[in-house]
């Protein structure tokens, strides 16, 4: 009697809209357990059935969509990793490249050996040409400032000299 | 064998060497020597009839254009020891032209210049023509590298120290 009354007066509660889900769920309960048929019966028997399936999509809904969460995380984690270790080397190989081996390429390709260059085959050679032709020219310009030293040092002898001469003379 | 005697060995010793060196010290044709070195391991050689064409951009000032044009044919033969890894032949080839490069001195060309110092050694030479002007160059340096340049044109000798200066200056 009790309990009735209390479904009576949580049905009551639950046309006013005033009913809480706890109170809802007992009312589901007691009108699945109720044996007859009702118009309330049915209306909590179909509520409670649609809230089990709202209920059950919902958690695998939630597992449906963690997963694809969770793939998608593992999936772009792994992509940035994988682009950020790539992006790495090629601007490490590419530091490299243009600051040491291309240096050092363009110096081997610079030394070539037994190459003889003429006329015909000057355009396909001519850095290698001038690199040999301007380390030529280095060293006549080297030879001409020690040359030039040399002349002015020698004047620097000569002009102490002249000045002794000079005092040995005035002595 | 009596001190006179002595002397007279001793001086004919002297002579022999002498003479000996002399004929060593014979200047190859520059010809030659392109030909005894052509395409072999650590050399290169040039030999171009215009090089004014190639080097005018090497210059910036106007007076160095200049002279530049003045140099027509130029002839080079250059070895770097750094190019021959453990070629024998290359290397044997390669002191024997060090020797050659070292002791260089053409006939009928005035000495403008020798410096010596360790193995460093620079000679240049000059020559007056009725169809224009010569001038080799001979370096050694320490790592043992070496090369003799040749140029003809209608230069003159302060055009040349023109030429180097410029040239030098860009690089």
């Amino acid at each position: 009697m009790a309990i009735t009354m209390n479904i009576d007066e949580l049905l009551g509660k639950y046309y006013n809209g005033e009913t809480t889900p706890e109170e809802e769920r007992q009312l589901k309960e007691f009108f699945a357990n109720k044996k007859g048929h009702s118009a309330e019966g049915d209306l909590f028997g179909f509520l409670k059935t649609e809230s089990e399936k709202e209920l059950e999509f919902e958690i695998n809904e939630n597992e449906i969509l963690s997963k694809i969460n969770k793939k998608n995380v593992i999936k772009f984690s792994t992509f940035f990793k994988y682009a950020a270790v790539a992006a790495a080397i090629l601007l490490i190989f590419n530091i490299f490249y243009y600051t040491v081996w291309k240096e050092m390429d363009d110096q081997t390709s610079l030394k070539k050996t037994g190459l003889i260059i003429t006329d015909a085959n000057i355009d396909k050679n001519r850095d290698i040409a001038i690199n040999e032709i301007k380390n030529a020219f280095a060293h006549i310009n080297k030879s001409q400032q020690i040359t030039s030293e040399n002349f002015q040092n020698l004047r620097m002898i000569r002009n102490v000299n002249n000045v002794l001469n000079i005092f040995e003379n005035e002595q | 064998m009596n001190s006179e005697d002595k002397m007279k060995i001793t001086y004919s010793i002297l002579f022999f060497f002498l003479i000996t060196n002399l004929c060593l010290s014979q200047p190859d044709d520059f010809r030659t020597l392109m030909d005894q070195y052509s395409g072999e391991d650590g050399f290169v050689v040039i030999n171009i009839n215009d090089a004014s064409t190639i080097l005018k951009d090497q210059v910036k000032s106007k007076s160095g254009r200049d002279a530049i044009k003045t140099i027509k044919k130029l002839m080079m033969v250059s070895f770097t020891p750094e190019t021959v890894d453990n070629n024998k032949t290359a290397i044997e080839k390669g002191k024997q032209f060090y020797q050659t490069v070292r002791k260089y001195r053409p006939s009928g060309y005035e000495e403008l210049m020798s410096l010596t110092q360790g193995k460093n050694t620079m000679r240049a030479f000059f020559k007056r023509g009725d169809n224009g002007n010569e001038f080799i160059m001979a370096v050694t340096t320490e790592n043992e590298s070496c090369f003799i340049i040749y140029m003809g044109g209608q230069f003159t000798k302060e055009q040349i120290t023109e030429i180097a200066e410029s040239i030098s200056k860009k690089g």
